[in-house]
This record gives C-alpha cells, structure tokens and sequence, in this order.
C-alpha cells in the first residue's frame, strides 16, 4: 500500500478523484462508491495501475471464458474474499448478460448469493451444485467449482486454470479496496458492476421477471 | 463469562506463534482477557498469531471493533497475524480488519493447512496480488494476442 489511508486528500488528489468519478459515472452509468477508498490506500498512481489492470483483466477474462461466465467467476472470487459488494455486483452483470442473451434467469439471485455468503466452503460446492443443476449450467458450475478448488490450494492444470488464478489474483488485489463496503452494502442495492448497468431497459425486464420468478411470501430479492 | 467461548494456545513449532481460536460470540469481559493473554504470552516481543474465525457460525457485529484491538496489539509489537475464516463473510469482516489497520503482512486464508504454509513465508499481501495478476495478465494478452 503506496499511501496511509488514514490521511486526508491532498488538493491534487481530490481534483483527480473527481476526475475519475466523472468518467467512471459516464463509462458505467454509476459513481463507484471505492474510488475515493482506492485513491486512500493507493495514490493516484497506485489507482491508475489498479483500475487499469482491473480493466485489462476483465476483457482478457470475457475473451477467454465467455462474457457471462467471466462475469460470474469474478464474482464469486470477490464473493469468496469476504466482498459482497464484488460477489452481488458481478454475479448480478453475469445474470443479466444470461437474461438478455437466452432469456432465462439463473438460480443465482441476491438471496441465494446472501445465503452462500454465510456458508463454510464446506457445504458452499454441494449447495452450487444443486443451484446449478440444469444442463446448460454445466460449464458455469464447472468453472466455479474449480475456482474455489484452486483457492484451497488445487494445483492448476486444467485449460481454464490460468483465466481463474488471474481472477483471483487481480480480485485479492482488487478486494483490498471494495471491502470497505463490502460487508455491509445490502446485495439488492448493487448495480451490475460493467456498462450493463446503463442499459435501463434491460434492468427494468430483468427486475420485472425476478418479482414474477419469486413465489408470494418470499424475501424481495 | 461463562463456558468456553474462546482457546488459547502457544503451540511448540514453528515458535514464536500464538493460536487464538474464537469460538462463540464474546462478550466485554471475554475480549480483555484475551487481549491480557496474548499481552502476558508476547511479553511486547513480535510474534505470530493465528486467529481462528472458523468455529464461528455466525457474524456477530462485535466482532470487528474486537478484531480491530487484536490486530493493533500484534502489529503494535511488530507481530504478524493470520486470519483462519471458512465462511465467506468471515473472510470480510477480517479483510476489513486488516485493511482498516494497514497491515501488508497480515494475511486471511480459509483453513489452517493454508496458514501453516504461510508461516513458512514472508509476503506482502497487496504487493504479491499485484505482481501475481500482472504476470498472468501479460501472460494472457500475449497469449490472446498470438491467437489473432
């Protein structure tokens, strides 16, 4: 860490803070509430090598793994580190490129993500696989199941492996900032964290279908 | 305080290593023992503690005001400290602690073979994510890269 977190902005800093949150609100549709944090802990330099590589990461794991899968094993990286905030807003991105793309919701809503946030890892691959238990999850559960194999210190050798360690590694890294909200933020209240997040119209369907998917008498997701 | 809420134990090897297993929700009085315990078991020198977060089925909000004093007392004495956490959320609340308290070398690992492993090493957690992701990443771009 390039900079005690505990100090206040300087000038310069505060200038370039509002910089990024003004990018980043019109990149994403939305002001990441870690960019301050992320300026804190790491200077502005130590930002800019952050959000670049975390960037970076993203396109080279939707190139890689597909765009929803990238999605959702960023998620559940950050999800696996303690940070809600990491684990709803990706997973959330994951569930609407599947909504939009097959039209389908997955088993993954915000309850069941809040359920698996409390569970010993344990019990977590037993209770995926009977979320995931449909054909066309297979490759998802697959990828899942084998990231959280490497965080317990599986030796990597499969194809994807690689795309895995380096959502890890960059979400270890990335986790160090978000998780100053990330254990309080209530899941329902985080938006798709990619440029998904703009598309309006989308989300609106997609809550639309959660509430008819939801049986009377259950927790609104 | 009544019953056993928490364990207290200086194992032989690899010294100098404190294990301090939590396991239920503590209360006032549970909380100064255990920071005096580790204070009369340290004697001020640097020291390694393993904090044990596993036996915990729940979050209790209590916890990381108290995570917070544990965290300052070892790294107050130049101590390193691992947090043992098998549950997500856990993991998070000692993230939180460990970031709030600026610590580089404490570390958060979900089961107690990954923390005897770690013992074995010095490590820079936010410096060694960094280095680890940016190699694979190059690794990766240059490998997509070469595919088109």
């Amino acid at each position: 860490m390039s900079r005690s977190r505990s100090e206040d902005l300087r000038f310069g800093e505060r200038l370039a803070l509002r910089a990024i949150d003004l990018i980043s609100t019109l990149y994403l549709g939305y002001k990441p509430p870690v960019n301050e944090e992320a300026f804190r802990t790491l200077g502005v330099r130590g930002y800019a090598k952050w959000s670049g590589a975390t960037g970076r990461a993203m396109k080279v794991l939707a190139a890689g793994l597909g765009e929803a899968e990238s999605q959702f094993v960023i998620g559940f990286s950050g999800l696996w580190l303690g940070c809600g905030y990491c684990g709803a807003g990706h997973i959330h991105a994951g569930n609407l490129i599947v909504f939009r793309d097959r039209n389908v919701l997955t088993a993954l809503d915000d309850a069941t993500l809040r359920d698996l946030y409390d569970t010993p890892d344990s019990e977590a691959i037993a209770r995926l696989h009977e979320l995931l238990c449909a054909p066309e999850d297979a490759r998802l559960l697959g990828l899942i199941t084998r990231l959280y194999e490497l965080r317990e210190g599986a030796e990597p050798g499969t194809e994807d492996d690689a795309y895995l360690e380096l959502a890890l590694s960059c979400w270890d890294w990335v986790t160090e900032c978000t998780i100053v909200i990330g254990l309080e933020i209530p899941f329902e209240s985080v938006p798709p964290l990619t440029p998904l997040a703009k598309n309006r119209k989308l989300l609106r369907r997609y809550s639309e279908a959660r509430a008819r998917s939801r049986a009377p008498g259950d927790d609104a997701e | 305080m009544a019953g056993l809420r928490y364990r207290f134990d200086r194992p032989d090897a690899p010294p100098p290593v404190v294990r301090v297993d939590l396991l239920e929700s503590l209360d006032d009085g549970h909380e100064v023992a255990i920071l005096a315990e580790l204070a009369a078991a340290t004697q001020g020198s640097p020291t390694t503690v393993v904090v044990g977060l596993s036996a915990l089925t729940r979050y209790d909000p209590r916890l990381r005001p108290f995570l917070l004093a544990l965290q300052g007392q070892i790294s107050g004495e130049g101590g390193r400290a691992v947090y043992v956490a098998d549950r997500p959320r856990l993991r998070g609340v000692a993230l939180w602690v460990i970031h709030m308290s600026e610590d580089s070398q404490a570390k958060i690992v979900p089961n107690m073979a990954a923390a005897l492993e770690w013992l074995r090493i010095t490590d820079e957690r936010v410096s060694s994510a960094e280095e680890r992701t940016l190699t694979r990443l190059e690794r990766l771009e240059g490998e997509q890269g070469g595919r088109r």
